[in-house]
């Protein structure tokens, strides 16, 4: 490699961050923009952030592309697995980047007459793969709406745009009813019921994450969505969802879950501990069924922890095993959990 | 196969089935005249009929040439006159004695063969210095030798035992010169593979030990890449290249298999070992018996590991009367690596505290079932009830295409008078030494006493987390499909 785009390559690095900020600037900016349908996801902003530097790049040959690009990546997902906002970003940056890699890998062995040529087609067709993310959402609403029946109840988990999508579609031909779980810590379950309840007009209860149990005799299906779906067709999600999916088999619910298939990861977990997560995110115990202060609603004094030698673990994600899922809706159809992985062979072979 | 349902029809395929899947069972020698397919199916069905009528009836000498040492299968109408029929008849009889020493449930499957039976068989049976007529031709010493050591167990191991089938089949295609009296076989392609491999593959399989399926994968594969050279090609063009051909396979899907299977990113320590709680607690994986990819993730997990050695450790189980979990043990520990070595008895002792349970296998089943030593699936029921990932490590080349519910169907008869060898190790107050003696000694003289010694298992696919191949971890569920996109002509 030439001493020129080697100092490219470092340059790259925070350049890279940047376009990924930006990308994903319109769907974490403000929480109107988080239910904005066409909201970039994570991992096609991470494609988009690659495709950037490919434009950018002054590489000559095949390799040395890769090798910015895998810097790239690997510089994306590190700065995923630092992030603290309580989502574990890394398996979606990380599918975003291995899927572009392969892809480009693809493109070259396609024989085109030259490196410039090759460069032009990544271009053009990653280009293309950006508008998928609203496209594959819309499809699965299509799959999946059907799943809903009249006058059922469907419990959700945490905030996921896909199974709004599917919610959304639902509703406007038939009546049902949604359950959804309060999502701690970050009261992603409540926003979202706001949100069911007030734009989509559903008849939405929330309960406590804890109350899961007591309600799922009366739900008929369950359905939630996914960072990140692994190879063996369990899924990685919201804290919670592992629990969800064991309860919604001992009480024999249907256990749905919805993905766009750009969401694949090359994971392999078998335990809970295997799943990539960020660290502790420092959280708050209070007691809301006694107001200490009288005066607003708001201020519980939380449990004070810090002098104690208690240790808190706040991980956001947990992993749900292909056992417990009944379905997967993504946009390359209905599939059952084994499915998926026959998927990822065939994408990745 | 069968549209009008008609009897004799569905006999006749399921007859050419099992022809074409087991071309060891249903060999023809090569002195025999040859018979047309018909003829030859009729032949069976009559064997079979006389089979079933006359049981105990004793035989009729066999010739010389006839390869396959298998009594009551189809021998009772070969009488080629054969000089050595007086020994085959007293073989026959100890072989008949040990047939009603086998476990009727397992009758189908073929008889242990004494090692010393396959020494005295091998050279008599291609007879040398016969003018290479029609389609004789004889057995490389190599081959001999080999299928000795097959017999006799010195070779071992799916791997082992294909690289040394290769290897052989290197060294005699390296030898072989076209005869000037070819027979009327002028193809070199034919000759190779009607003189060469097919009766080296069935002196192995039919005399010496039943082949595994890593062994009938490389050797299908062989003769499809014989079979699809140039025809003008010349004698040394035609060897170098598939002498290459031999040295890739062995290269690309066993040895760098291995290796990728040890190298693969999920099975690293950093990786397995990562985030919050149990940091400081070292690893604990458990294996079972002896396996050539197990032992090299293990090698390379310690190479790569920074803590030292403390980090994880290995229990071996083992069982008996193979022990091959000893060689591993030496194995590892020369890397330097923590190890515990117990017998299966004591499972679920240790099954507590592992983390991680890594299996070897001699086969995959398409439906995610796993061929292999047996005690495997013990094992891995046992993990699976404690709820501790099992992960079958093996390289895709040992992937069959065959689907087996159970055990019994497709399985080998080891020895069954090491099963006998019950000497207990601490029992010294014994007043005899031998080796042979205990309670079993007598078992061959035993009514009613009957020892089974099974070589392989099948772990149903739901007892199995993960497959490890060299083109990473897999569903069990998904081995079909690897299959497919491996094989895409197919």
């Amino acid at each position: 490699m030439t001493t020129g785009t080697s100092t490219t390559a470092a340059d790259e690095i925070p350049l890279v961050l940047q376009d990924l900020k930006k990308h994903l600037q319109s769907s974490h900016g403000d929480d109107d923009n988080l239910f904005d349908k066409s909201a970039t996801a994570m991992p096609v902003a991470a494609i988009k952030a690659l495709l950037g530097v490919v434009e950018r790049s002054q590489a000559t040959t095949m390799m040395e592309m890769q090798n910015e690009l895998k810097q790239a990546s690997d510089c994306m997902m590190n700065a995923a697995t630092t992030s603290t906002d309580g989502r574990s970003h890394s398996i979606a940056v990380r599918s975003g980047c291995e899927l572009f890699l392969k892809y480009v890998t693809r493109t070259f062995l396609e024989e085109l007459p030259d490196f410039e040529q090759c460069r032009q087609a990544v271009l053009t067709r990653g280009e293309r793969f950006a508008g998928i993310s609203l496209a594959a959402r819309d499809r699965i609403a299509d799959l999946a709406s059907d799943f809903i029946q009249e006058g059922q109840t469907v419990l959700t988990h945490g905030w996921s745009r896909v199974v709004a999508s599917i919610l959304l579609q639902a509703a406007s031909t038939k009546h049902f009813d949604i359950v959804i779980l309060e999502g701690r810590p970050d009261a992603a379950g409540a926003r979202a019921a706001q949100f069911y309840s007030q734009r989509a007009k559903i008849p939405t209860t929330v309960v406590l994450d804890s109350a899961m149990g007591y309600i799922m005799d009366t739900v008929d299906i369950v359905l939630v969505g996914a960072e990140g779906v692994v190879e063996n067709g369990g899924i990685v999600n919201k804290m919670g969802t592992n629990a969800l999916a064991t309860c919604a088999q001992a009480n024999g619910k249907p256990f749905y879950v919805a993905a766009e298939s750009y969401k694949f990861a090359r994971l392999y977990p078998l335990l809970q501990r295997d799943i990539p997560n960020v660290g502790n995110i420092p959280m708050q115990f209070c007691d809301t069924t006694t107001n200490t202060t009288k005066e607003k609603e708001t201020s519980f004094a939380p449990v004070d922890l810090s002098s104690d030698k208690v240790k808190v673990e706040n991980p956001p994600c947990d992993y749900t095993p292909p056992k417990f899922i009944t379905l997967l809706f993504t946009d390359l159809g209905v599939l059952t959990p084994s499915a998926v992985s026959d998927e990822l062979i065939r994408l990745y072979q | 196969m069968t549209t009008e349902g008609d009897q004799q029809k569905a006999a006749a395929a399921a007859e050419s089935k099992k022809e074409k899947k087991k071309p060891e069972g249903l060999v023809i020698p090569p002195k025999k005249p040859k018979l047309s397919k018909a003829e030859r199916r009729a032949l069976q069905e009559q064997q079979r009929a006389a089979k079933a009528a006359a049981k105990q009836q004793p035989e009729p000498p066999k010739g010389a040439a006839d390869p396959q040492n298998e009594p009551g299968k189809q021998n009772a109408t070969k009488n080629d006159a054969g000089s050595a029929g007086k020994d085959d008849a007293a073989r026959d009889a100890v072989q008949d004695k040990s047939d009603q020493k086998t476990v009727s449930l397992f009758s189908h499957l073929p008889p242990y063969r004494d090692p010393k039976s396959v020494v005295e068989t091998g050279p008599h049976l291609w007879p040398k210095g016969v003018s290479l007529p029609s389609t004789t031709f004889p057995l490389h010493p190599a081959v001999i030798e080999l299928g000795y050591q097959y017999a006799k167990g010195e070779i071992r191991g799916g791997n082992a035992r294909c690289r040394a089938m290769l290897a052989a089949f290197h060294q005699v295609i390296g030898d072989f010169e076209p005869p000037t009296n070819n027979g009327g076989l002028t193809d070199m392609r034919h000759q190779i593979d009607q003189w060469i491999l097919k009766p080296s593959f069935q002196y192995w399989t039919a005399s010496c030990r039943p082949h595994s399926v890593t062994m009938g994968n490389a050797f299908t594969f062989l003769k499809t890449a014989v079979a699809s050279l140039e025809r003008d090609m010349t004698r040394d063009d035609m060897v170098e290249m598939i002498q290459e051909t031999i040295d890739a396979y062995i290269r690309e899907r066993i040895d760098l298999a291995k290796q990728a299977i040890a190298q693969q990113p999920a099975l690293q320590l950093s990786t397995t070992s990562t985030t919050t709680t149990n940091n400081n607690n070292p690893q604990v994986f458990l294996t079972y018996g002896k396996s050539e990819a197990i032992a090299a993730i293990f090698r390379n997990m310690a190479a790569s590991d920074q803590h030292s050695s403390s980090s994880f450790r290995v229990i071996i189980v083992d069982s008996r009367p193979l022990l091959e979990g000893k060689d591993l043990l030496l194995e590892l520990r020369a890397s330097g690596i923590e190890c515990s070595y117990v017998l299966l008895n004591a499972l679920t002792y240790v099954m507590r505290d592992v983390t991680k349970v890594y299996l070897g296998a001699s086969a995959l089943m398409s439906d995610g079932g796993v061929l292999g030593r047996v005690g495997t699936a013990c094992v891995a029921l046992s993990a699976h009830m404690h709820h501790i990932p099992v992960l079958v490590c093996c390289e895709s080349y040992k992937i069959s295409n065959r689907v087996q519910l159970e055990s019994i169907t497709g399985n080998e008869l080891g020895d069954p008078s090491q099963v006998a060898m019950t000497t207990n190790a601490s029992s010294s107050d014994d007043d005899d030494n031998n080796n042979n003696n205990g309670a079993l000694k007598d078992w061959l003289e035993t009514d009613n006493l009957r020892l089974l010694n099974l070589l392989y298992d099948l772990t149903p696919s739901e007892f199995v987390s993960g497959i490890v191949t060299e083109l990473g971890i897999i569903p069990p569920t998904s081995v079909a499909v690897l299959l497919r996109e491996m094989n895409p002509q197919n």
